[in-house]
């Protein structure tokens, strides 16, 4: 097991920084999940980790020792791919002895080590096979295998889902998490798919234009988004914006006409002087929603009732902007509805306008 | 209506070009299985009635065509051997890596086939006997390499680009080094497509004239030989069908087995 350090990661391709001066320390056993839309550097930044780019400054460090001109195959790492780069000319058992072979282990030990990897991932019965006969789920779970067959210290995944159809993501999402307990690799995961994010990650990177945003537990990520990018990649339907007016000294805040009330801890905080402009953050199950205009409420018209199962999803006009509102499934509301939402004071997250970062509340405000 | 149209132009347009192909190869064959009478006799069959095998058994047993055949294999395995081990490193090369110059590099491959054989004929004769590779098999094959890959590499780069990098990456990521993933997880995946390549490039040499003709004199390649004998020693009818339905048959049979690699490398897919 080890810890894995990215420092001061920076990769180019021709004019374009596609990791720009990451830093990251993933400790020992944690599973950590790179996410960020497509092109924002996350697969460039684990193959640095991986040592399958060269990179153009900083320096990885696995398990305390420094791997920068380390080659792939002696880092102490494995890696699952995203289109699993299974040896198509080679049997499943073939696949998995692999890496093995190459390192010349003693065949008692290969067979040992394959046979539980093989019982791990519940492929015992494709050994023999060649993998143009296997389905996209075996096909992913013969490349998981082969990568944990290795123990390696660190285990790096690429989008290893994104191939397989919705069910079966949901079914090898939980496995991962249960192969990660038993293993205890340290693990760096790729994805653009928020909802594995916060499903497998002990902590989330979030990252955009090749840096890092936001790097946190996933409810610190999901509650707590560091800018209105983090807070729109994350959650779906994404968090709410609105634009708003700080009144009354940072006590409240005025949106489409409405002024809501915050709490105590605003007042005074960087960016909250009277008169500023501010966005209003709000996760779309942080609402109060009444049948009734109450202060602090703002006045909404239904729009579209989309019942998904476990909550339905309401889109309400406010104010000429649209709000996602999820509510619980059993109320009635119809298209042309009006309706007053309360945003949760302790669930209200303040950005500024231009970058989108996140204020920052007063410390001990709350106690004023 | 148009589309039809277009669709019933098209097929004629396809059945022409394949006639024009077709119909000398059919005519060639069909008199290579006519006795020598035949051929010579006024109106001619074109059906042999009955077909034989004294023409191509009265070529094989003509002067030279045996030793020629065994030039021509010669040459043709050692054109193979070069344009392959040159050919596959630059075809590996031009997929798997962005390097200065990469793009001249391709059209420069293309340009060697700029300047017609009958232009550099002199030079190159003039050439090879001052190095002493006149009328030398080794010399004909070097010439044919030199023809041949641009082939080669075109083929070979497409083979290559076949091969996902990911599988050597795989392999590299499980200990391998560059070259073992090359040489465990690549080239066992693109074997059959090198082979279409040393195929294609041993028929090119196969049925190379120009070039052995020019720079043979005793060692004549099969179609050196043939043309020699038929353009100069005025070799009777049947020895030239029989010749020519010698020459042709390799290649037909071989582009056929190769044809779907040859079908994507000219950017078509058929199944």
């Amino acid at each position: 097991m080890a810890t894995v350090l990215l420092d001061r990661v920076t990769k180019r391709f021709g004019r374009i920084t596609a990791v720009d001066g990451v830093t990251l320390e993933v400790q020992d056993g944690q599973f950590m999940v790179l996410l960020g839309p497509s092109g924002c550097g996350k697969t460039t930044a684990l193959r640095c980790v991986a040592g399958l780019e060269r990179m153009d400054a900083g320096r990885i460090v696995i398990g305390g020792e420094d791997v920068t001109d380390r080659q792939p195959g002696r880092r102490g790492i494995a890696m699952v791919f995203q289109s699993y780069a299974v040896f198509p000319h080679m049997t499943v058992r073939d696949n998995i002895t692999f890496g093995l072979r190459i390192r010349k282990a003693p065949a008692v030990e290969v067979l040992r080590r394959t046979q539980q990897a093989a019982d791990l991932l519940q492929i015992s019965e494709l050994l023999d096979r060649y993998p143009a006969h296997l389905s996209g789920g075996q096909r992913q779970r013969v490349a998981v295998a082969r990568a944990i067959v290795m123990q390696p210290a660190v285990l790096l995944m690429d989008e290893p889902l994104s191939n397989l159809d919705a069910l079966l993501r949901l079914q090898m999402r939980a496995e991962l998490k249960r192969l990660h307990r038993e293993t205890g690799a340290t693990t760096v995961y790729v994805t653009h798919d928020q909802v594995e994010a916060l499903s497998l990650g002990d902590r989330i990177a979030v990252m955009r234009h090749g840096v890092i945003v936001q790097c946190d537990t996933p409810s610190a990520i999901y509650n707590r988004p560091a800018s209105t990018f983090v807070g729109g990649f994350i959650g779906s339907p994404p968090m709410n914006f609105f634009r708003g007016t700080v009144e009354e000294g940072g006590r409240s805040v005025r949106v489409a006409g409405t002024a809501i009330g915050l709490e105590p801890r605003w007042a005074g905080a960087e960016g909250m002087g009277p008169g500023s402009e501010v966005v209003v953050g709000v996760r779309p199950e942080a609402f109060e929603v009444m049948a009734e205009a109450r202060p602090g409420a703002l006045p909404g018209v239904v729009v579209v009732v989309e019942p998904l199962g476990g909550t339905t999803l309401l889109t309400v006009s406010v104010g000429g902007e649209t709000a996602k509102v999820s509510v619980a499934p059993d109320t009635d509301h119809e298209p042309g509805q009006r309706l007053w939402l309360r945003p949760l004071p302790d669930r209200m997250r303040l950005m500024e306008p231009g970058q989108g970062r996140a204020l920052i509340p007063t410390e001990g405000g709350a106690h004023r | 209506m148009a589309r039809a149209a277009r669709t019933a132009l098209l097929a004629m347009i396809a059945t022409l070009i394949a006639a024009w192909v077709l119909f000398p190869i059919l005519l060639i064959s069909l008199a290579a299985f006519s006795s020598r009478a035949q051929l010579y006799s006024w109106p001619r069959a074109i059906v042999p009635t009955p077909p034989t095998l004294d023409t191509i058994l009265f070529f094989l047993r003509a002067q030279g065509v045996w030793q020629s055949t065994l030039n021509s294999l010669m040459v043709a395995l050692f054109t193979t051997v070069l344009a392959v081990a040159i050919g596959a490193p630059a075809g590996y090369a031009l997929s798997r890596f962005r390097f200065p110059g990469r793009e001249g590099f391709r059209i420069g491959i293309l340009a060697t086939k700029m300047f017609p054989a009958t232009v550099l004929a002199i030079p190159l004769a003039v050439a090879y006997i001052r190095w002493g590779l006149y009328d030398n098999l080794l010399g004909v094959a070097i010439v044919h390499t030199a023809l041949a890959l641009p082939f080669a590499i075109v083929i070979t780069t497409s083979v290559f680009v076949g091969v996902p990098a990911e599988l050597e990456e795989a392999a590299m990521t499980l200990g391998c080094t560059r070259l073992q993933a090359f040489l465990r997880v690549a080239l066992p995946i693109a074997l059959p497509g090198l082979a279409a390549a040393a195929i294609f490039t041993f028929v090119l040499s196969w049925n190379e004239v120009f070039a052995a003709a020019i720079l043979t004199l005793h060692n004549r390649t099969l179609p050196a030989l043939l043309i020699n004998a038929v353009a100069f020693a005025g070799a009777p009818l049947d020895y030239r069908f029989a010749g020519g339905f010698f020459m042709i048959v390799p290649a037909l049979v071989i582009i056929f087995i190769i044809r779907r690699y040859l079908m994507t490398l000219w950017g078509v897919t058929i199944r």
